[in-house]
């Protein structure tokens, strides 16, 4: 049975199909591992790896960039561990990075976590040794739990006798609980309670409502909160008033102290006003006074008719129209 | 004691079939490097076993990959890890299932084929027709075929891995929503030359086995037309059965190398 040629091409069709697969297969799982890239190396320095193996994940702020290329223990506290980085990172990895054993997941594989230091940092440079961070392991996390949970033992324990006492009704929570009194009393203070509520909220509603109304933008007391001068100004005439009132209180004790003496008798005054015999005699006085008054205007109209002093009083006369006319010449 | 005599014969015709298959294996190495070179009967066979192979293969591994998928999907969804499927199907593909069911469907085409083919050349004194003209028939029938099932395996391992990821990758596409980028990175992510080197170079000694045992009882078949078909039986049974010794061997030994 002779192979025909296209049968040969369909061999070589395959063969080379298969190669090439093959050959992709095998870049595609070594460039994952940095095999076909240039590469630097940094490492760091830890007290436990948590079961971190040649070949895990290297990763830059959660991107992979390299793998782990050597784990060695340098003595019985720290092992050193040498990671291969793709070289396209050196530029972004500083100096002050910090390398963290991590895991993928819940159930991953172990990995190293490269976290960026704080602040600017130096770039890194192939063969440096970067600081590194351990984290809590899962021994300490159970050692804490252990005692989270002694905690929590002697907590329900408490609580346990705590609920027992409730239900016994003893202690004042327990009567309140258990007391069917306390509770009617207890509900009807709590219903009395909401009506005062209410009613305040009323009051308060209502208080809102008048205070709403008022003008305070042009109120006196906008002012005297607001202005300051104004309040210097009140400042002063209150200090004023309360010097007033210190005189007024003074004049206030000497009036009183005059009122008395007069109310005494004594002084001239005084005796006017408390001595009636003496203000009949003066009223008397005073009535004689007023008929000699009348006398003398009947006495000074005869002296003005007669010859002798008549003249005199013409002149006063004409000196009186001269001004008027003056006057009238003058407007 | 006829019980007895029964085991003490199968015990004996094992030991003298092991016996005999090295020696077969050992004339081929002697006859592989022995000129002259059947090239055209090597890249016939070649076309023969790989690219006639090929379709079941690749149907194969289709569905071995979608049944994988479907099956581990409630059991990962279960624990919250449906993320890992990519990564738990890549590395039992690759690893150990597209080589061990590629192996196993040669072993039962190609076994099978070699054996009976050889067988009734053995029947119809061909072989012995070979070797009365002056052509070595070990040199014309076997080393071809042998290499040609070496060579050719590998490639058919590599056509059924990226066939079985594709029918996972379809099933995680259409039922866990998962690009076809995000899958294979995954599987690319996770998988290591630990993973890659030992089952290509497992694939190899897969093809030898598959070539050999084939060969070997073909080429010893007894007179007949009941040889024939033993012959052709008795080599998928026994390819199949060194296929998984060697899967064996060849897992024990990268263990010691890869530290799995």
């Amino acid at each position: 049975m002779a192979t025909t040629t296209s049968q040969y091409v369909r061999l070589g069709f395959f063969v080379i199909a298969g190669s090439l697969l093959l050959l992709a297969m095998a870049y595609l799982i070594g460039n994952d591992q940095n095999i076909f890239r240039p590469t630097f190396r940094i490492t760091s320095v830890f007290k436990n790896v948590n079961g971190l193996q040649e070949g895990n994940n290297v990763r830059y702020s959660g991107i992979n960039v390299g793998t782990v290329e050597a784990i060695v223990m340098e003595n019985d506290t720290s092992i050193r561990v040498t990671m291969a980085i793709g070289e396209d990172m050196l530029r972004h990895i500083k100096g002050n990075a910090i390398a963290m054993v991590g895991s993928d997941g819940l159930v991953g594989s172990m990995l190293i976590n490269i976290l960026p230091g704080e602040g600017p940092g130096q770039p890194i440079r192939d063969g440096d040794e970067i600081s590194s961070f351990s984290r809590i392991t899962t021994q300490d996390m159970l050692t804490t739990l252990n005692v989270t949970n002694e905690n929590a033992a002697l907590l329900t324990e408490d609580l346990l006798e705590v609920t027992r006492a409730l239900r016994k009704g003893s202690g004042v929570l327990g009567k309140l609980l258990n007391d069917s009194l306390l509770a009617g009393d207890l509900k009807e203070s709590f219903h009395n309670l909401k009506i005062s509520t209410d009613q305040s909220r009323q009051a308060v509603t209502r208080l809102n409502h008048m205070i709403g109304q008022w003008r305070l933008e042009e109120s006196a007391l906008t002012l005297l909160m607001d202005d300051p001068a104004f309040a210097d100004q009140l400042r002063g005439v209150a200090a004023r008033l309360d010097s007033s009132g210190r005189e007024i209180n003074d004049l206030t004790q000497r009036l009183n102290g005059l009122v008395g003496g007069l109310q005494d008798g004594e002084g001239t005054l005084g005796l006017l006003l408390r001595d009636t015999a003496m203000a009949a005699e003066i009223r008397h006085g005073l009535k004689h006074l007023d008929s000699g008054l009348v006398k003398f205007d009947q006495n000074m109209e005869a002296l003005q008719h007669n010859f002798l002093t008549r003249g005199y009083f013409r002149k006063l006369e004409r000196e009186r129209e001269r001004e008027r006319r003056a006057e009238e010449k003058n407007r | 004691m006829d019980y007895l005599e029964n085991i003490w014969v199968r015990i004996i015709t094992f030991l003298r079939e092991t016996g005999e298959l090295a020696e077969f294996s050992g004339r081929f190495f002697r006859e592989a490097f022995r000129p002259p070179f059947e090239f055209r009967e090597f890249l016939r066979q070649c076309y023969q076993m790989g690219n006639r192979s090929l379709m079941l293969v690749l149907i194969t591994g289709f569905i071995i990959g979608l049944v994988l998928t479907l099956q581990s999907r409630p059991t990962l969804i279960e624990f919250g890890a449906e993320s890992w499927m990519p990564n738990m199907v890549g590395i039992s593909i690759v690893r150990e299932i597209g080589p061990v069911i590629t192996a196993l469907i040669c072993a039962g085409r190609i076994a099978s084929g070699i054996g009976a083919e050889l067988g009734s050349m053995r029947v119809t004194e061909q072989i012995d027709a070979m070797e009365v003209s002056g052509t070595n028939p070990f040199n014309y029938l076997v080393v071809t075929r042998v290499m040609a099932t070496t060579l050719m395996l590998p490639l058919l391992v590599i056509f059924g891995d990226l066939i079985a990821l594709y029918g996972s990758a379809l099933v995680e596409y259409f039922k866990g929503a998962m690009s076809f980028r995000l899958y294979f990175n995954s599987v690319f992510d996770a998988l290591s030359f630990g993973d890659f080197i030992p089952a290509t170079v497992k694939s190899f000694f897969f093809g030898f086995v598959i070539g050999l045992v084939g060969c070997y009882k073909g080429y010893y078949c007894k007179k007949g037309t009941a040889g024939v078909g033993k012959a052709a039986n008795s080599a998928v049974v026994m390819a199949s059965l060194l296929v998984f010794f060697v899967d064996f061997m060849a897992v024990f030994i990268s263990d010691i190398f890869y530290e799995l």
